[in-house]
């Protein structure tokens, strides 16, 4: 096992190698002066020229990525384009509220995804099976963009029940986190509802349940005891795989509902064409993406012994 | 052989998916959105971009059936030369990643070795990132506009095809009728072109019917940040941003525009789920 988990993590430094290559990359295309994208749109000639002098900018770009991969391997992500602050400091600033917003997400889809993809899976093909695949297969479609506006339209507007807008630390911000959470979380909860049926129903066939039900076991200690636990082995994978669809997802609904979280940073640095701040937020969320991806892995080996490769 | 083959497996196949209720509302809201598209022109009661100030921001009614937006501009003409956009993004960057998806993913499944390596290691890398954010970042990079967006979305979808087609290449390579070819003196093209990838060509078209679900939501978002299509030509996406501006004065600019989007995924998703019932029952369903 320990073995398995180094493994692993070995596997993912010629990755992470790439993530860092291709955003170095997608930043080095951008038209435009080098020296004063890292020191602002403020600074004068000639620290532009003693930076470049400094930073020897007029090497080739490999030589230029070499220092750059040494830079955010000590956690140096540059400095903001717009406010002068360093990046990685407004990053873990703004981390919090955005891992709250996740967090909640995450919860309401498995708390709700997991028993929808049950109900749906005991009796297959009913009507039941059909509304709630069908309803699935609609958070699936919907974009979060498009959810997140409606629900704010809905409840925040028509109804008044929650606010539009807004933050609030501790559980008096409760009220701010529904809606964003809820718009968040349903993409990932109908992928999750999907997940569980289809591996419920390819559990649900095999011996051992036959197996349990002659031994005169109740239905229900069969399905939630002997077949859940086995089905929810994919349904882990299915965890990480949602992580894209939150990440990208926390983009969106941060900036429709005014959640001061690393998506709103990321907006405001698209808008203001903050590129150093856009170069430090996607690498991060890549960052977060391939750890999680590792855990998925490590949780999945522990959870089935048979994947020990 | 393998074309008589072909045709008897693909009328089965088109056979079991007509059976598919579902699979088949969603090839007509397909077949009906690109023959709006396609007739634009014709069907739009409006110019889709002519101003008319003392027209603006009218509710859904009978001059306007969908209403108009802040510059008196006509939802539903804007509407139907938006699918223009969403179709097009969704065919080019498909067409565009299923060949590079195809070709690497041929090159590795087939010669394995460093080949194989190299072409994995961008897979990964590619994969590393959530798919919307790389998207978002190669659209800065390259600069906002309706060609980037086909770029950047051909750049992360070939990923999903040259998975499936290594992933084909490895399995079938391995087969006796491969052994047979070869032993006929069969050569790596012929191999490749004649038998390979014909026999992969089931999984790919799955992929490419959910790739195009996944374009137009990308598209979608990019121009809902802004980096997409530029005013004034509409798209759905740009729509639902304007439309995001004024959600409780004017419900209809943005919920429109949002529907539309939402259907056309909906009915792509139908497709490619009824498809991959068709070819291949024991597909595992992908996310």
């Amino acid at each position: 096992m320990a073995g398995y988990v180094v493994k692993r993590l070995l596997q993912a430094v010629p990755v992470l190698l790439g993530v860092t290559l291709v955003t170095y990359l997608l930043i080095f295309a951008v038209p435009g002066d080098q020296a004063r994208l890292a020191l602002g749109i403020r600074s004068d000639v000639e620290t532009v020229e003693s930076f470049r002098q400094e930073w020897r900018l007029d090497d080739p770009w490999y030589v230029q990525y070499g220092r750059f991969l040494w830079r955010v391997s000590h956690g140096d992500l540059g400095r903001s384009m717009a406010t002068n602050e360093k990046v990685l400091d407004s990053l873990l600033h703004r981390l919090p509220a955005t891992a709250e917003l996740g967090l909640a997400a995450l919860l309401l889809a498995v708390l709700v995804g997991v028993p929808v993809g049950v109900i749906s899976a005991v009796r297959p093909y009913s009507k039941l099976d059909d509304a709630l695949m069908s309803l699935s297969l609609l958070g699936v479609s919907m974009p979060t963009f498009f959810l997140g506006i409606l629900l704010a339209w809905t409840f925040g507007y028509i109804l008044g029940w929650t606010p539009i807008s807004g933050y609030q630390e501790g559980w008096s911000g409760v009220k701010y986190l529904i809606l964003p959470a809820a718009a968040l979380g349903t993409g990932p909860l109908a992928i999750i509802a999907r997940l569980t049926r289809s591996s419920m129903l390819e559990v649900m066939g095999q011996d051992y349940l036959t197996t349990a039900r002659a031994k005169g076991l109740l239905e229900r200690t069969v399905i939630l005891k002997h077949a859940l636990k086995n089905a929810m082995i994919p349904v882990v994978t299915a965890i990480g795989g949602s992580m894209a669809a939150l990440l990208s997802g926390t983009f969106f609904i941060e900036y429709i509902f005014g959640w001061p979280g690393v998506g709103l940073l990321a907006v405001d640095a698209i808008t203001s064409y903050d590129l150093t701040v856009i170069q430090g937020t996607v690498m991060f969320a890549a960052l977060v993406f391939v750890l999680v991806n590792i855990m998925v892995d490590i949780i999945y080996a522990f959870l089935d012994p048979r994947i020990t490769y | 052989m393998p074309g008589a083959e072909q045709t008897g497996f693909s009328r089965q196949a088109w056979r079991r998916l007509k059976k598919n209720r579902r699979a088949m509302a969603g090839l007509v809201v397909i077949v009906a959105i690109a023959a709006a598209a396609v007739l634009a022109g014709v069907i739009s009661p409006y110019e889709p971009d002519k101003q008319s100030l003392v027209e603006a921001t009218q509710k859904p009614g009978l001059k306007h059936p969908l209403g108009t937006d802040r510059f008196g501009r006509d939802i539903f003409s804007r509407l139907v030369h938006g699918a223009r956009v969403s179709l097009k993004v969704g065919l080019i960057s498909q067409s565009v990643s299923m060949a590079i998806g195809v070709l690497l993913g041929s090159l590795g499944g087939y010669y394995r070795g460093w080949v194989d390596d190299v072409i994995m290691w961008l897979i990964n890398v590619v994969w590393s990132f959530p798919a919307l954010l790389f998207v978002i970042a190669v659209t800065i990079a390259l600069g906002p506009g309706i060609n980037t967006v086909y770029v950047a979305v051909a750049l992360v979808s070939w990923v999903g095809v040259a998975r499936i087609v290594r992933g084909q290449f490895f399995t079938l390579r391995e087969t006796e009728y491969i052994l047979a070819a070869r032993s006929l003196g069969a050569g790596d093209a012929r191999i490749i072109f004649r038998h390979l990838l014909p026999n992969s060509l089931a999984p790919i078209i799955v992929v490419v019917t959910l790739g195009f679900a996944a374009a137009i939501v990308a598209e979608a978002g990019l121009s809902f940040l802004g980096l997409g299509v530029q005013p004034p030509e509409a798209s759905w996406g740009s729509m639902l941003r304007t439309g995001y501006s004024y959600f409780t004065t004017a419900w209809w600019m943005a919920v429109f525009p949002g529907v539309s989007i939402t259907g056309t995924v909906l009915a792509f998703n139908l497709l490619g789920d009824g498809l991959r019932d068709a070819l291949d029952p024991r597909m595992p369903i992908s996310n």
